[in-house]
C-alpha cells in the first residue's frame, strides 16, 4: 500500500529520518514505535506530504507521491492526531462530514455515510450527530476524530499517537475499537506510538526506530523474542522485555493438549495473553490451568514450564 | 561603570534625555528655526515658557492619573472579594459602556458645569484613567490562580494578609499594564484639555492651529510626542523590574 | 463561546441576595438628582447663562408624577426577579423614562418660547440629564443580561422609534438645542456627513494596513515583537499631537511636489485626518488580527491540513470563522475609537462633527458644543450597539 524507500530528513542539520526503507503491505497495520525524537512522527508526516523528504522516494498504491498533489493524496488518506483538532465551530456531524464534503459528495450520501461512521465508532447518531466537540468527553472526541479520518474512504489511515491523551481503561476501549474497525473496513493502518503495551496489543506489525533509524521490522511476538539491538531489548523493558513479550503470546501458542484434572480451577481461554495467564497463577497459586479449547478444538492445559520455554 | 553603560543603552534615558534638552533648550532654539516655516513667522512661543507647560501638563496629568488608580484599584478590589464580587459584572458593563463616549466629547461636555481651564480636564482624566486600571486590576486578581488562594488559606494566611503578600504581588504585572496605558491615555487626554483653556502641551498645538502658526504646532507636538513616550517607556521600565512570573 | 483560561466565570450578579440591585441604585439616583437638580435651565438669550427650573415648575404635576410613577415601576420590577420578562419590562420602562423626559422638557421649552419671547432659550438642566443617563445604563444593563435575542432588541428598537417620532412630532422643536440644529441644518447634515466619511476612510486605512500587519506577525511570529513595539510608541503618541504631527511634513511634501496637492494632499484639511486616524487604527487592528488568529488552536489547523483542505479552504473554514469574535470586538472598538478622534480632525481643517464642538467652545455657546458632543456619543453609542448585534447574529450557534 506505502512504500518508503531510503527515505532521509533532516531539520537544520539534524538527521531526523535516516535511510528508513519500509513497506506497509496493503489491509495491515504497522505501528511505528520508539522513543520520542526517534524519527517516527516525522516519518508519518512524510507519507502525506505535511513534510516533503530529502532523498529517498515513497510509493503510495504504486504511484510515487510526489506526482499526486499534496491535497488530493491527504483526501485519499485518512489523518488522526493525538490532540484531535476537532473543529470547534462545527457539530460532529459537520466534523466527519468534512473530506465528503471537500471531495464533493451527494447530501444524501454524506448523511449515509456519517450515520455509518458514528455506528462504526461507537457513538450512537442519535446522541451525539448533533454535538459540538466541548460537549464530548476525550474519548468520544478521539473516536469522532477516527470516524473524520475514516469518512472519505481512505485507501490508507496515518494515525499519530492516537490515543496518547486519553486516560488507560479508554485507551484501551478505544484500541478494541481500532482493531474491530480494522477487521470489518480491511484499512491499511500506519500508526505512531511510543506505548509499549498499545503497540503490542495492536499487533500486527512494529517498526522500531530509534535515532531516525529503523532498527527492526516484524510481529510483537518476532521482536521482543529477538530484539535485533541493545536499543530495541531497552525500548521494550530492558530487564522487564521478558514480561512484556508474555503480552504478544497468546494461551493457545504455549497450551499442549491433556485432560485438566479435577480442582485445577476456571478453564483460561486460549485467546487470552500468557501475560493474562501467569497472573492467575500467581493470584491462585497454581503451576498449572487448564485452557478451554484449543486450536483442534480439544481441551488443554497450560504450565508454568510453558511460559519459559524458548 | 558596566551598570552606566547598560543603562544608558536604554532607550527611556536617550529619550528621556532629549526630551528634557529640548524642554530647556526649545526657547533659545525657537529662534534659529525660521528657515522652516514661511517668513514672518512668530518663531517663539510666549503664552507661557516651555518649563512651565511641561510642569503644568506633568502636574495636572499626575495628580489626576493618582487619583485615577486610587479609585481603580479600590473598585478593582471590591470587585474581587467576596463582599463585592456580585457588582463585577456591572463595573465591567459601566466601563464598557464609558469606554463608547468620545474623550473630547466628554470634555466639551464638562465645560458648561465645570467652567473652563484645568477643572473640566482634570474630571476627563480622571474618568478615563479610571477604566483601564479598574479592568487591569480585576483582570489581575481574577488571574491569581485558585489554587494559590487555597493553598494560602490553608496555610493560614488572613484575608489582608493573602491580599497583600500573595495577591497583589501575582497580580502586580498586569495592574502595571493597566497603569501604563492609564498613564499615557492621560496624557493624551490633558493634551486635548487645552481646547478648553486648560494650560498644557497642547496649549501651542491648539494656538498654533487656530493662528496658522506651524512652528507653535510642531514645538508642542514634538514636546508632547517625547513626554509621553519618555513616561511610556519608563513604566516599562518597571515592568520590568518586576520579578518574572512565568505564565 | 469559551471562558478564556485563567479567568474564573463571572459570579452570578445576584447570587445570595433576590433583588436586582443595579436598576435599585439607578433610579434612587434619578430620582435624588431630579430632587436637587433643575429639570431644564431657562436663559434669556443664546449666551446668557440661565436659571434652572425644578421638573415641578417645568413639567407641572401631572408631568412630575408621571416620571416618578415610571421610576416607581422600574424599582418595582426590579425586586420581582421571578417575573420571566422581568428585564425586557425594566428595559422597556427605562426607554419609556428617557422619552417621556424629553417630551416634558420639550413641552416645557414650547411653553417658555410663548410666554417669554422668541430669543429665551430652554435647555435641558442636569435632572434631565442624570434621568435620560439612568435610562440609558438600564436599557444597556438590560441589552447586556437578557438572554434572548429579541428580548434584547426589543427595548432598544421601540426606544428609538420613539425617539424619531418625538423629533417628527415636533414637540422638540423649541428646545434650544434643536433650535441650534435649526438654524444650521444643512451644515449639520454635511459636517455629520464628513464625520462619517472621515472616519469610515481612517478605518479602511487601518482595517488593511493593519489586517496586513498582524498577518504578517502571525506568519512570522519572530518580527511580531518589534512591530508591535513600533505600533505601540505610535499609540503612545497624544492623538492631537498626532493630527498636528502630519501638517508638518505635508506642507514640506507638498511644497516640493506641487503636483500632489492635485490628489488632495496637503498639509491641512482631510488628507491629514485620515492618515491620523488610520495610524491611530493601526495598533489596535493589527493586535485583534494577531490574537484572533493566534487564539486558533495549532492542532485544528494541522488536522485540516492533514485532511486535505487547501490554504485557501484553512483560512475560510478553520481561521476566520474562528477568529470571527475576536476580529468583530477589534472592528467595533477600533470604530468606535477612530469615531470619536475624528473630532479633533476639526482643529486641521477637516471639518466633522468636532466643528460645532469648537465653534461652540470658542462662542461659549454651551448648546453648539452640546450639539456637537451629544452627536459624536450617539454616532458611538449606535455604531457599538450595531457591531455587538451584528457579532450576536454571526456569531450564534444552535443550542445542542
Amino acid at each position: 500500500m506505502i512504500r518508503f524507500e531510503g527515505i532521509c530528513k533532516s531539520f537544520g542539520g539534524a538527521r531526523a529520518v535516516n535511510d528508513v526503507t519500509l513497506d506497509v503491505a496493503r489491509g495491515s497495520l504497522c505501528a511505528l514505535v520508539g522513543t520520542s525524537g526517534s524519527g517516527k512522527s516525522t516519518l508519518l508526516r512524510l507519507a502525506n506530504r505535511l513534510l516533503e523528504a530529502d532523498e529517498g522516494s515513497i510509493r503510495f498504491d504504486g504511484a510515487d507521491v510526489t506526482n499526486i498533489p499534496p491535497v488530493e493524496l491527504r483526501r485519499r488518506m485518512g489523518y488522526v492526531i493525538q490532540s484531535v483538532g476537532l473543529f470547534p465551530h462545527w457539530t460532529v456531524e459537520r466534523n466527519i462530514a468534512t473530506v465528503p464534503r471537500l471531495l464533493g459528495w451527494p447530501s444524501a450520501r454524506i448523511d449515509q455515510r456519517v450515520a455509518e461512521l458514528l455506528d462504526l465508532v461507537g457513538l450512537p447518531p442519535g446522541l451525539h450527530a448533533r454535538r459540538y466537540p466541548d460537549e464530548l468527553s476525550g474519548g468520544q472526541q478521539q473516536r469522532v476524530g477516527v470516524a473524520r479520518a475514516l469518512a472519505g474512504e481512505p485507501e490508507l489511515l496515518l494515525m499519530d499517537e492516537p490515543f496518547g491523551a486519553v486516560d488507560p481503561p479508554t485507551r484501551r476501549g478505544l484500541q478494541d475499537s481500532l482493531m474491530a474497525i480494522q477487521k470489518r473496513t480491511g484499512t491499511t493502518i500506519l500508526l505512531v506510538t511510543h506505548d509499549v503495551e498499545e503497540a503490542i496489543r495492536l499487533g500486527g506489525t512494529l517498526a522500531v526506530l530509534d535515532q531516525g533509524r529503523l532498527l527492526q521490522t516484524g510481529t510483537p511476538a518476532q521482536v521482543l523474542a529477538q530484539p535485533a539491538t541493545d536499543a530495541v531489548a531497552r525500548f521494550f523493558g530492558g530487564p522487564l522485555l521478558g514480561l512484556n513479550r508474555l503480552k504478544a503470546l497468546r494461551v493457545g501458542d504455549r497450551a499442549h493438549a491433556g485432560a485438566p484434572s479435577p480442582g485445577e480451577g476456571e478453564p483460561i481461554d486460549a485467546e487470552a495473553t500468557l501475560e493474562a495467564a501467569l497472573a492467575r497463577m500467581v493470584a491462585e497459586g497454581r503451576s498449572r490451568l487448564p485452557v478451554r479449547r484449543l486450536a483442534n478444538g480439544a481441551p488443554g492445559v497450560l504450565d508454568l514450564a510453558d511460559l519459559v520455554r524458548p | 561603570m558596566r551598570m552606566a553603560g547598560r543603562l544608558a543603552r536604554r532607550p527611556v534615558v536617550w529619550v528621556g534625555a532629549i526630551f528634557l534638552a529640548l524642554t530647556f533648550g526649545m526657547g533659545g532654539l525657537a529662534p534659529h528655526l525660521g528657515f522652516l516655516f514661511r517668513a514672518g513667522t512668530r518663531l517663539v512661543y510666549t503664552r507661557a515658557s516651555f518649563p512651565e507647560l511641561v510642569a503644568s501638563h506633568a502636574l495636572l496629568t499626575g495628580a489626576a492619573s493618582l487619583i485615577a488608580i486610587a479609585i481603580g484599584l479600590a473598585a478593582a478590589l471590591f470587585a474581587t472579594r467576596p463582599a463585592g464580587r456580585a457588582y463585577a459584572a456591572t463595573l465591567d458593563r459601566l466601563g464598557a459602556l464609558a469606554q463608547t463616549f468620545p474623550p473630547v466629547a466628554v470634555l466639551a461636555l464638562a465645560v458648561p458645569s465645570l467652567g473652563y481651564g484645568a477643572l473640566p480636564t482634570g474630571f476627563a482624566l480622571v474618568l478615563y484613567g479610571v477604566l483601564p486600571v479598574m479592568g487591569a486590576g480585576m483582570a489581575g486578581l481574577r488571574s491569581v490562580p485558585a489554587a494559590v488562594l487555597e493553598a494560602a488559606d490553608g496555610t493560614g494566611f488572613s484575608p489582608g494578609t493573602r491580599l497583600w503578600r500573595i495577591e497583589l504581588p501575582l497580580a502586580a504585572p498586569i495592574l502595571l499594564a493597566g497603569v501604563r496605558t492609564s498613564v499615557t491615555i492621560g496624557i493624551g487626554t490633558a493634551t486635548i484639555g487645552s481646547t478648553v483653556g486648560a494650560l498644557t502641551l497642547g496649549s501651542p498645538i491648539i494656538d498654533g492651529l487656530s493662528g496658522d502658526n506651524p512652528a507653535f504646532v510642531l514645538q508642542g507636538t514634538v514636546l508632547v510626542a517625547l513626554f509621553a513616550v519618555t513616561v511610556d517607556l519608563a513604566i516599562g521600565e518597571a515592568q520590568r523590574a518586576l520579578p518574572q512570573r512565568p505564565n | 463561546m469559551r471562558i478564556p483560561a485563567g479567568r474564573e466565570p463571572a459570579p452570578a450578579l445576584r447570587a445570595g441576595t433576590d433583588i436586582d440591585v443595579l436598576p435599585l441604585l439607578i433610579s434612587a439616583l434619578a430620582l435624588a438628582a431630579l430632587l436637587l437638580g433643575g429639570f431644564v435651565v431657562v436663559a434669556p438669550n443664546r449666551l446668557l447663562s440661565g436659571s434652572p427650573l425644578s421638573l415641578w415648575q417645568a413639567a407641572g404635576p401631572g408631568g412630575a408624577a408621571s416620571l416618578l410613577a415610571i421610576l416607581g415601576v422600574i424599582a418595582l420590577l426590579a425586586a420581582r426577579p421571578a417575573l420571566r420578562l422581568q428585564r425586557v419590562l425594566i428595559s422597556l420602562a427605562a426607554g419609556a423614562l428617557m422619552l417621556l423626559s424629553l417630551a416634558l422638557a420639550g413641552m416645557a421649552a414650547s411653553e417658555q418660547a410663548v410666554a417669554a419671547g422668541r430669543l429665551t432659550r430652554v435647555s435641558l438642566g442636569a435632572g434631565f440629564w442624570t434621568l435620560f443617563v439612568a435610562g440609558l445604563l438600564l436599557l444597556a444593563d438590560g441589552a447586556e443580561r437578557e438572554p434572548r435575542r429579541a428580548g434584547k432588541a426589543l427595548p432598544l428598537l421601540a426606544t428609538l422609534l420613539g425617539l424619531a417620532a418625538l423629533i417628527a412630532s415636533g414637540r422638540l422643536a423649541h428646545l434650544s438645542l434643536a433650535r441650534e440644529y435649526a438654524v444650521r441644518q444643512q451644515a449639520y447634515l454635511d459636517e455629520l456627513l464628513r464625520h462619517l466619511q472621515l472616519t469610515g476612510a481612517g478605518l479602511a486605512l487601518a482595517l488593511v494596513a493593519g489586517g496586513a500587519i498582524g498577518l504578517l506577525a502571525y506568519r512570522r511570529p519572530q518580527r511580531a515583537g518589534p512591530v508591535f513595539a513600533v505600533l505601540n510608541i505610535v499609540q503612545t503618541i497624544p492623538s492631537l499631537a498626532l493630527f498636528a504631527l502630519l501638517i508638518g511634513p505635508l506642507t514640506v511634501l507638498t511644497g516640493l511636489f506641487p503636483a500632489l496637492r492635485q490628489l488632495g494632499i496637503a498639509g491641512i484639511g482631510p488628507f491629514p485626518a485620515i492618515l491620523a486616524l488610520g495610524l491611530y487604527g493601526l495598533l489596535p487592528v493589527a493586535r485583534g488580527v494577531h490574537a484572533g488568529l493566534s487564539a486558533v488552536p495549532p492542532a485544528v489547523v494541522e488536522a485540516a491540513r492533514g485532511m486535505g483542505m487547501t490554504g485557501g479552504q484553512i483560512v475560510r473554514h478553520t481561521l476566520i470563522p474562528l477568529a470571527l469574535p475576536t476580529l468583530l470586538q477589534t472592528l467595533r472598538l477600533t470604530l468606535v475609537q477612530l469615531i470619536g478622534l475624528a473630532v479633533l480632525a476639526a482643529l486641521i481643517g477637516a471639518g466633522g462633527l468636532g466643528t460645532f464642538i469648537f465653534q461652540g467652545l470658542g462662542q461659549t455657546a454651551a448648546d453648539l458644543v452640546l450639539l456637537g458632543a451629544l452627536s459624536a456619543i450617539a454616532l458611538a453609542l449606535i455604531a457599538d450597539t450595531a457591531l455587538r448585534g451584528l457579532a450576536l447574529f454571526l456569531l450564534r450557534r444552535p443550542a445542542p
